[in-house]
């Protein structure tokens, strides 16, 4: 491919700046005839749809706290799915916001990678991907993060190419061992012929922590596909681990082998592609996923909300 | 017993061509049985109706399978996906979202 893709961070410090910095880019677009998106937290959405009017119904608009919750879902679900609609060949451009203030500290390396990985995701395509950054909110480790995920840099002062630049790094980096399960967390360990038992583990143990039947299936689909990765990638045998945490049902896998590409479960399959689908899938139905793989291992956490 | 599945080649009620009913877990222990099935059914010339209705659970895999088999099928032939549960429909929908000749029935025997 020989296009180009633009990834900027916008530092913004209130909604002055905020509609300065995303407003011409999303009329410009507009004015261009390519396709724009926009996926931020509802409240910036409001903002912003109120601030473009009329033009915002030509404006593909998405609640990033809906469709982003999970920031492994973003390029496949949010960013990939709307650039790859399209037939023309011109540029699109996204507004995307993956961290907010309120992101958690357990959704926060996630979505590290994510804006790291997107570098790679997108090379050689014709797509610029803004992304907003709440500096006046978010901890100056944060935007440090930004200039190390982002080759350009625009604030107020202007525009600039961020000598911080290191997106493999910084996928390197958020690699981290997870913090460690409860101690009295059930566990189950599972070869091949114990994907049937995982299943029942996990969708009881999720009804019993109050989850629906419908996001206790989702789960139970989730972990099937996780531990169906161990059995066939990780070694032939792994540990699954559930517990209920304020807010959740977490679940875990946890097995020998060693995810390499980062971008696995990221990119959508062709119809014809092999393997790949397992992970989308489970980016797909989780709130939250969180992964640790190493040489010594691999740990995959999947995160649904109670209530 | 859960995890035990169950392939039974024959016609679909109220459809003519090819029948396949599946029964009960697909995973990854089922896959070389429902790649086998369809595969001694690939040559017949034939629309192609598998019943999920008795399904309890079906995998990525599994339903890899099933869309490869959809894709090898002869010209202007099809593969029709009876009474899959709403999760399954779902996961076909979010993976395979332009998959060429695949309808998906949503009652066993209501035609086609």
């Amino acid at each position: 491919m020989t296009g180009r893709c633009d990834h900027p961070a916008l530092f913004y410090r209130g909604w002055a700046d905020y509609l300065a910095g995303t407003v011409p880019f999303i009329r410009d677009g507009l004015a261009a005839d390519q396709r724009v998106a926009v996926a931020v937290p509802g409240p910036n959405l409001a903002v912003l749809r109120s601030a473009l009017g009329g033009d915002a119904g030509r404006v593909h608009m998405l609640d990033m706290n809906e469709v982003g919750r999970n920031p492994g879902r973003i390029i496949p679900g949010v960013l990939r799915a709307f650039a790859d609609e399209g037939t023309d060949t011109g540029r699109v451009r996204i507004v995307g916001e993956p961290i907010w203030p309120g992101r958690t500290d357990v959704e926060y390396p996630a979505c590290v990678q994510h804006e790291a990985l997107i570098n790679r995701a997108f090379e050689g395509r014709d797509v610029t991907i803004l992304c907003p950054y709440h500096a006046a909110e978010l901890a100056p480790e944060v935007l440090a993060d930004a200039e190390a995920t982002h080759p350009v840099l625009v604030d107020r002062e202007g525009v600039r190419v961020s000598d911080a630049f290191a997106p493999e790094e910084m996928v390197d980096r958020y690699n981290r061992p997870l913090p460690p399960p409860p101690g009295d967390c059930a566990t189950l360990r599972f070869d091949v012929d114990g994907l049937a038992a995982v299943r029942r583990f996990v969708s009881g143990h999720a009804v019993a922590a109050g989850l629906s039947e419908w996001r206790a299936g989702d789960l139970a689909m989730a972990v099937n596909e996780l531990a169906t990765n161990s059995v066939v990638h990780g070694g032939g045998a792994g540990t699954v681990r559930t517990w209920a945490e304020t807010g959740h049902v977490v679940c875990e896998t946890a097995d020998p082998g060693w995810i390499t590409d980062p971008l696995v479960g990221r990119q959508p399959v062709p119809p014809d592609g092999v393997g790949g689908r397992g992970l989308l899938l489970v980016n797909e139905l989780a709130d939250l996923v969180r992964m640790h793989s190493a040489a010594t291992g691999t740990t995959v956490r999947v995160y649904v909300r109670r209530g | 017993m859960p995890g035990d599945q169950v392939l039974v080649a024959a016609a679909v009620p109220g459809n003519t061509g090819i029948g396949l009913t599946l029964v009960g877990d697909f995973d990854l222990t089922s896959r070389p049985c429902l790649e086998a099935a369809l595969e001694n059914l690939r040559d017949a010339d034939a629309d192609l109706h598998v019943d999920l209705s008795g399904v309890t659970f079906v995998d990525v895999g599994s339903l890899a399978v099933l869309t490869a088999a959809c894709r090898t099928l002869p010209d202007g032939r099809r593969m029709f996906l009876h009474s899959p549960s709403p999760q399954v429909r779902r996961a076909i929908d979010f993976l395979w979202p332009s998959l060429g000749g695949l309808e998906i029935v949503m009652a066993v025997g209501g035609g086609t």
